[in-house]
C-alpha cells in the first residue's frame, strides 16, 4: 500500500557527461510520496538531464537508481512511462498534425485495435475522458492539435502523461508556456496527485512558484547538488545565493536615471496587421531604451515583428525617420542600420551549423569588403574574433558549429552579430531567455553602454523585473493596444504594472 | 447531425468524381470539333484507358508512399524494372500465368522495396541520393542479365487475363481497399501519420521510425512491381534501359499523384482520390492524343497544365489570406476614422 | 564505494572521434581530392601504367567537361537548398536555339551569345517559377525537365542540327573550350567564395528566416544564384554542339542527374547550406571521368559499369556525411 513519505525513488551518485562537458556530478535524490520536491538552479545545473535520466530520455554514465525499491535503468521515455514515470518535457511535446487523441494515445494504438482496425470513435471518446479528468474544457479530441494554441497543446500534453496514471510525475520549467489559467489546472493536478500518494519533482526557473508549491527544495548548481530545504526553511536570498554561489549584486540591472534625447528615430504611425495591432501608435527616441511588455499574447511580439518589416502591415506604416524610410522589408530595416533579435532564437536568429564565426559575420558582408564585392577573410575573422573576446563567448574553436554551444553562448553570438554591424537601432525579443544570470548581467550592460552610445533599443519581454530594470519607458500592452505607459523617472509600480496586463 | 455528415460526404464525392468527368467533356468537345473523334470511340479504347490507368495508379501511390513522408525516391522505375524482369521471368519459367507474374513481380518489387528501406535507415544519406545510386545499380542488374533481353509477355500462355477489363478492375479495387486500410485504419497508418508530424516526438513516445520507413519502402516497391506488369503487359514486353532512363516513370506520374493528393484532400481518403486523379490525367492524355498533335506538343500541353494546376495549387492558400487581408485593411481604415473624429471632439479631462 | 572508472576524466569515445573527425570542415575540404588522387592512382596500377597516357587524361578532363561545367554553375542553386535537375534540358535546349540560330546566321559568335543567353533566360524562368509563384524547386525541376524536352524535340525534328563541321574542329582544338572553362570555373568560385554572394546563398541554405532576419534578400539572391548557373549552362551548350558538331532531340536529357550525381560526389550536399562551395561539381564531374575510364580500362564490361559506378557512388557519399539521429526527410512538393 503506497504511503505518504515512503521512498519512491532513490538516485544515488548519478554522473553524466555529454562529451568533455559534466552535466550531472555525483547526484543523491530522493524523492518521497506525498511529496513536491523542486528542483532549481541555473541554466547548466543539470535539473533537466536529471529529470530526463530518471524518465529514461537519456542515460546515466554511472550511478544507480531505484523505483519501488527495485533496480531502475529504463532505456526509453516509453519504458519509463509504462513503469509509471511520467516526464512532461521543457519543449513542444505534442505533434501538431495528428489529433488530439492521436496526441493522447500516440505509441499506444494498438488498444484500440479490433481485428486489423483501429477504432478511431473509441480512442476519442476516451481521450475526452481524460482531458475531463484533468479539468479541460473546450478542447474536441477529434480536431487536429494545430487548431489549438501553445498553451491548449501544453495541456493536451499533460492529459497525454496522466492517461498513464503515473506514480512519479516529472515536470520541467512547463509553466513557462502557460497562462494563468493553465498554471492553475497543473497546481491542480501537481496537488491531486500528491494527495494520492503520487509524487512529483517540479522544475522551474521562479522562485516564487517554486516556494508556494514545493514541499521540499533542492538547489543544484554546476551539476552538483548546493543545498535540500524544507519548505518552513524557505528563504528566497539563501536559495538564491546558494544557485548563483556568489554574492549577486542585486544592480545587475541599470542604476542610472539617464534620460533619452527628444528626437524621434522610429515612427509606428497607426499600423495594423492581420493579428494583434490596430492602428497601434509608436514613437523611439535616440538614445533611448523602451520596454514593451504585457502577457504573451498580447501583441508585443507582433509588434516587434511589425517594427522590422518581418510581418505584414496592412494600414499604416512604420518609419526610419533619419533616412526618411519606410520600413515593409527585413533588408530595408538592416540596412537602414536596424537590428533585431527574434524570440526563436534557435530556429530565427541563428544558423546551426554554421560556425560561430560564419554567424557572426553574417551581418558583416558590406562593411567587410576590400575592393569593390569583394570580401576580405582577414578583416571577416577579426569582425567575429572581436565580438568573441569582447563577449566572452565561450567554445574550443570559432570554427565550430553554433549548434554546440548552450544557451547563454548562442545569444552571445546573436547580440556579437548585432553589435558588430553597429546598427542604430536595436529590437530585441525576450533576449535573455534561458540564459544564466552571469550572462544576464553582461548583456544588460551591454545594453547600457549601447544606450549611452545613442543608440536606441526596443526591449520586448515577459519578465517584468528586466523590463523595470533596464526601460526609460516603459509600455504596457493588453490584446494589441497600449493599457499603460510608465516613465523610469516615476518610479515603477509592481501593482500598476500587474493591473495594466491582465 | 447524421443527414448532414451523409449530405457532406455526398457532396465531396460528386466534387471529387466532377473532375474526370469535366475534363472528358472538354475533350470531347474539343476533339470532336478538331478531328471528329470522341474521346472513347470504341471498346477496345475502354480497355486501353483502363489498363493505363491501373499502371498511373499504382505508380502514383508507389511514389506518394514515400514522398509523403518527406522522401523523394526516383529508384521506383529501377525497381518497377527488377521486379518485372525478375519477376515475370520466374513465373514463365514456372509456367505460372499472369496472376503468377503479377504476384512474383510484386514480390520481387517488395524484395527491392526492402532492400533500399534497409539501406536507407542504415546508411542515412538523402534519400534522393540514395535513390539515384540505387538507380544506377537497379537499372544495371536489369541489364546484365538474361542477355539485354529483358521479358516479353507478348504470346505467352496465361497473360491474357493481364489485359482483361473484369480482372484489372478487381485488381484496382483491391488495391484501393487495400491501400485504404492500411493508412487510414491501420496502426501502420497511424504510427507513420505521427512520424510524417515529428519524427522525434514519435520516437520517443515508442514508435519505431525505422520499422516504419522500411514498410513505407517495401510498400513502394510491391506497387511499382503490379505497375509495372500491367504496363509490360500493354507494351507486350520490357527491355532493360541504362542511364537513368527508368526513373522517368517516376515523372511522369507526378500530375496524377499530386492532382489526386488534392483530389483526396476532399473525400478525406487518399488512395481514392489519387485513383480519381490517375483516371483524369489518363482521360486528358488521350484527350489531347485525339487532337492529332504529334507526342512532343501533347507532352508541352500535358506539362504545361500540370505547371498551371501547380501554380494554382500551391498559391490558394493565398487567394484567401488576399481576402482576409482586404477585409483586416477595412477595419483599419474604420478603425483610423473612429479614432480620428473622437480626437476632435472636446477633448475631456482626466 | 570508489567506482575507478568515476576516477578517469570524462572523455571521447571511438565513435565520438570519428564523428569530430568528420564534422572538421577540412575533411569534408579534403575527403573528395583524397578520392580522386585515389582513384587515379588506383587506375595507374591496375593498368600498369597506361592509365597515364596523355590522350587517355585529355579524354577523361573532356568527358567531365560539359557535366563539370554544369555542376559548377548549379553549385550556385544547390547551396540554398534547391534542387533542379533540368539543368540537362535546359542546356539541351539552349544548344538548339543556338545551333538554329547559327543556321540562320552562320556567325560563331552569334551562336555562342545565343546559347549562353537562353540558357540564362530558362534557368531565369525556372527560378521565377519557384519563388514568385511558390512552387517546390523538385516539382519545377520535373515540369522544367519534360517541358523543355518536348520543345527541344519539337525544333530538332526528325533529323539533327547541324553546325559547320570545321567550325566545330576550331572550337574543340583552338583551346577555346579550355580557356573559356577555367574562365568560367575562376569567375564562379572567386564570386562564390571571395564576395557575399557565395556567403549569402549559404546562408540561405543554411536558415532562411535567420538569412531574411540578417537583411539577406532573399530573392535578389536566389536570382542571381540562377543566373550564375545559367551562364554555366548556356556555355556548357556550346561546349556541347562543339563536341558533336550537330544537335540530336534527345540532347542533354538525364545529364540533370549526373550533374547532380557528380556534385553530390565532389563532397557538396544537394541540400546546401553551410558546407557548400563552388567546386564541388567539377571535382565529382572528374572523379566519375575518371572511374569511368578507369574501369573500361581494366576490362570491366559496359553493361557492368553502370552499377558498379553506383555502388561506389553510394560508399563515398555514405563515408563523407555525418550519420544523422534521425531519418532524414525534406518536404518536396
Amino acid at each position: 500500500m503506497a504511503e505518504k513519505g515512503e521512498i519512491l525513488m532513490e538516485v544515488k551518485e548519478l554522473y553524466k557527461n555529454f562529451g568533455v562537458t559534466i552535466a550531472v556530478d555525483h547526484v543523491d535524490l530522493c524523492i518521497r510520496r506525498g511529496e513536491i520536491l523542486g528542483l532549481i538552479g541555473e541554466n547548466g545545473s543539470g535539473k533537466s538531464t536529471i529529470t530526463s535520466i530518471i524518465a529514461g530520455i537519456h542515460q546515466a554514465t554511472s550511478g544507480q537508481m531505484f523505483y519501488m525499491g527495485e533496480k531502475w535503468k529504463p532505456g526509453t521515455s516509453l519504458e519509463a512511462s509504462k513503469r509509471g514515470v511520467g516526464i512532461i518535457v521543457q519543449e513542444v511535446g505534442t505533434i501538431a498534425s495528428i489529433s488530439v487523441a492521436e496526441n493522447i494515445f500516440i505509441g499506444e494504438y494498438k488498444h484500440f485495435k479490433k481485428g486489423p482496425f483501429i477504432q478511431k470513435k473509441k480512442m476519442n471518446r476516451e481521450a475526452g475522458e481524460v482531458l475531463k479528468n484533468i479539468g479541460v474544457e473546450g478542447i474536441d479530441p477529434s480536431q487536429p492539435t494545430f487548431t489549438y494554441n501553445i498553451e491548449q497543446r501544453k495541456l493536451i500534453e499533460i492529459a497525454k502523461i496522466m492517461a498513464a496514471a503515473p506514480e512519479l510525475i516529472l515536470v520541467d520549467e512547463t509553466s513557462t508556456a502557460l497562462s494563468e489559467s493553465g498554471r492553475k489546472i497543473m497546481y491542480e493536478m501537481i496537488h491531486n496527485a500528491t494527495q494520492s500518494n503520487k509524487a512529483v519533482v517540479f522544475i522551474s526557473h521562479d522562485l516564487e512558484e517554486l516556494m508556494e508549491h514545493c514541499d521540499r527544495l533542492t538547489i543544484l548548481r554546476d551539476g552538483k547538488v548546493i543545498d535540500n530545504i524544507e519548505r518552513n526553511n524557505f528563504d528566497p536570498d539563501d536559495i538564491k545565493r546558494k544557485m548563483i554561489g556568489r554574492e549577486m549584486a542585486t544592480e545587475y540591472y541599470r542604476s542610472d536615471y539617464d534620460g533619452y534625447r527628444e528626437e524621434v528615430v522610429l515612427k509606428a504611425d497607426c499600423i495594423t496587421t492581420m493579428e494583434n495591432l490596430l492602428c497601434f501608435n509608436l514613437e523611439l527616441h535616440k538614445g533611448e531604451i523602451l520596454g514593451i511588455g504585457g502577457l504573451s499574447e498580447c501583441g508585443m511580439h507582433t509588434l516587434g515583428r511589425a517594427l522590422y518589416g518581418l510581418e505584414d502591415v496592412v494600414d499604416g506604416e512604420v518609419r526610419i525617420t533619419s533616412s526618411n524610410t519606410v520600413v515593409d522589408r527585413p533588408d530595408t530595416a538592416f540596412k537602414n542600420g536596424m537590428g533585431y533579435v527574434s524570440k526563436n532564437r534557435d530556429r530565427e536568429s541563428l544558423e546551426l551549423d554554421a560556425s560561430i564565426r560564419a554567424n557572426i559575420q553574417s551581418t558583416g558582408y558590406k562593411i567587410n569588403r576590400i575592393l569593390g564585392p569583394f570580401i576580405s577573410s582577414k578583416k571577416e575573422r577579426d569582425y567575429a574574433g572581436r565580438q568573441v573576446d569582447a563577449l566572452e563567448i565561450k567554445s574550443s574553436s570559432i570554427n565550430q558549429p553554433v549548434r554546440t554551444l548552450s544557451g547563454g553562448n548562442k545569444q552571445k553570438v546573436v547580440f556579437g552579430k548585432w553589435i558588430a554591424e553597429d546598427a542604430d537601432i536595436l529590437i530585441l525579443d525576450c533576449p535573455t531567455r534561458g540564459v544564466d544570470i552571469g550572462v544576464k548581467a553582461a548583456m544588460y550592460n551591454l545594453i547600457y553602454s549601447m544606450k549611452k552610445a545613442g543608440k536606441s533599443i526596443i526591449i520586448i519581454s515577459e519578465e517584468l523585473p528586466e523590463l523595470c530594470g533596464m526601460s526609460d519607458r516603459l509600455l504596457i500592452l493588453r490584446e494589441g493596444k497600449i493599457s499603460g505607459r510608465f516613465l523610469r523617472s516615476d518610479g515603477y509600480d509592481n501593482e500598476k504594472l500587474i493591473e495594466a496586463m491582465i | 447531425m447524421k443527414k448532414n455528415k451523409i449530405y457532406n460526404t455526398a457532396l465531396s464525392a460528386a466534387k471529387a468524381i466532377s473532375i474526370p468527368i469535366i475534363i472528358w467533356v472538354i475533350f470531347e468537345i474539343l476533339d470532336r470539333a478538331v478531328t471528329g473523334l470522341g474521346v472513347i470511340n470504341t471498346v477496345a479504347d475502354v480497355k486501353t484507358l483502363l489498363r493505363n490507368l491501373i499502371t498511373s495508379y499504382a505508380f502514383a501511390m508507389a511514389i506518394n508512399a514515400n514522398l509523403s513522408g518527406g522522401r523523394m525516391d526516383l529508384s521506383i522505375g529501377g525497381q518497377m524494372y527488377v521486379g518485372v524482369i525478375f519477376g515475370g521471368t520466374l513465373a514463365l519459367n514456372l509456367g505460372w500465368g499472369g496472376i503468377g507474374i503479377l504476384l512474383c513481380a510484386m514480390f520481387i518489387g517488395g524484395l527491392c522495396g526492402l532492400l533500399i528501406g534497409e539501406l536507407f535507415i542504415h546508411i542515412r544519406i538523402l534519400p534522393m541520393v540514395l535513390g539515384l545510386g540505387m538507380t544506377l545499380v537497379f537499372e544495371c542488374i536489369c541489364f546484365a542479365i538474361n542477355n539485354q533481353q529483358g521479358v516479353t509477355f507478348f504470346g505467352k500462355a496465361g497473360t491474357e487475363i493481364l489485359s482483361s477489363v473484369s480482372f484489372i478492375i478487381i485488381v484496382a479495387l483491391l488495391l484501393l481497399a487495400v491501400t485504404t486500410f492500411l493508412f487510414q485504419y491501420s496502426s501502420y497508418g497511424y504510427k507513420l501519420r505521427a512520424i510524417q508530424g515529428s519524427q522525434k516526438l514519435a520516437s520517443d513516445a515508442g514508435i519505431n521510425i525505422f520499422s516504419n520507413c522500411v514498410f513505407c519502402y517495401i510498400i513502394a516497391g510491391v506497387l511499382a512491381g503490379c505497375a509495372g506488369v500491367f504496363e509490360t503487359a500493354y507494351k507486350g514486353g520490357l527491355t532493360p534501359v541504362l542511364g537513368m532512363g527508368s526513373s522517368n516513370v517516376v515523372f511522369t506520374n507526378m500530375f496524377p499523384m499530386v492532382l489526386g493528393i488534392w483530389i483526396g484532400s476532399f473525400i478525406n481518403n487518399t488512395s481514392l482520390g489519387i485513383l480519381v486523379g490517375s483516371l483524369s490525367i489518363r482521360i486528358l492524355i488521350i484527350g489531347l492524343s485525339r487532337l492529332g498533335l504529334g507526342t512532343s506538343t501533347q507532352n508541352l500541353l500535358l506539362f504545361s497544365m500540370f505547371l498551371v494546376f501547380m501554380i494554382i495549387n500551391t498559391n490558394k492558400s493565398k487567394i484567401a489570406y488576399r481576402r482576409a487581408r482586404k477585409k483586416r485593411i477595412a477595419l483599419a481604415k474604420k478603425t483610423r476614422a473612429d479614432m480620428a473624429a473622437l480626437e476632435e471632439m472636446p477633448a475631456l479631462q482626466n | 564505494m570508489q567506482n575507478p572508472e568515476l576516477l578517469k576524466k570524462p572523455g571521447l569515445t571511438l565513435a565520438d572521434r570519428i564523428d569530430r573527425i568528420k564534422s572538421k570542415n577540412s575533411f569534408s575540404l579534403l575527403f573528395p581530392f583524397i578520392v580522386l588522387v585515389f582513384i587515379v592512382l588506383l587506375f595507374g596500377v591496375l593498368t600498369k601504367m597506361e592509365f597515364y597516357k596523355t590522350s587517355v587524361i585529355i579524354s577523361i578532363f573532356n568527358q567531365s567537361l560539359i557535366v563539370g561545367t554544369i555542376a559548377v554553375g548549379v553549385s550556385f542553386i544547390y547551396s540554398t537548398g534547391d534542387i533542379d535537375f533540368s539543368v540537362g534540358n535546359v542546356m539541351g535546349l539552349a544548344a538548339t536555339i543556338g545551333a538554329l540560330s547559327y543556321q540562320f546566321t552562320n556567325n560563331m559568335v552569334v551562336l555562342i551569345m545565343v546559347t549562353i543567353a537562353v540558357g540564362t533566360l530558362l534557368m531565369l524562368f525556372n527560378c521565377t517559377l519557384s519563388l514568385i509563384f511558390n512552387v517546390k524547386s523538385a516539382m519545377v525541376a520535373i515540369i522544367a525537365m519534360i517541358l523543355y524536352g518536348a520543345i527541344t524535340t519539337e525544333l530538332v525534328g526528325v533529323d539533327t542540327l547541324k553546325v559547320d563541321y570545321n567550325l566545330c574542329r576550331s572550337l574543340e582544338s583552338d583551346g577555346f573550350r579550355y580557356v573559356s572553362f577555367i574562365l568560367y570555373f575562376v569567375i564562379a568560385v572567386v564570386i562564390f567564395h571571395y564576395t557575399a554572394i557565395g556567403r549569402k546563398l549559404r546562408f540561405i541554405g543554411g536558415n532562411e528566416e535567420c538569412a531574411k532576419q540578417s537583411g539577406i534578400s532573399f530573392r535578389k539572391s536566389k536570382y542571381i544564384g540562377f543566373l550564375i548557373a545559367g551562364i554555366g549552362v548556356g556555355l556548357a551548350g556550346v561546349f556541347q554542339i562543339a563536341r558533336s558538331g550537330s544537335v540530336t532531340s534527345s540532347v542533354g536529357s538525364g545529364m540533370g542527374m549526373d550533374v547532380m550525381l557528380a556534385t553530390v560526389l565532389g563532397g557538396m550536399s544537394i541540400f546546401g547550406g553551410a558546407k557548400s562551395n563552388a567546386y564541388s561539381g567539377f571535382l565529382g564531374a572528374l572523379t566519375v571521368s575518371a572511374l569511368n575510364k578507369g574501369l573500361l580500362m581494366v576490362g570491366i564490361s559496359a553493361s557492368i559499369i553502370q552499377g558498379v559506378r553506383g555502388l561506389i557512388f553510394l560508399l563515398l557519399v555514405f563515408l563523407n556525411s555525418e550519420r544523422p539521429s534521425t531519418l532524414p526527410s525534406r518536404q518536396q512538393f
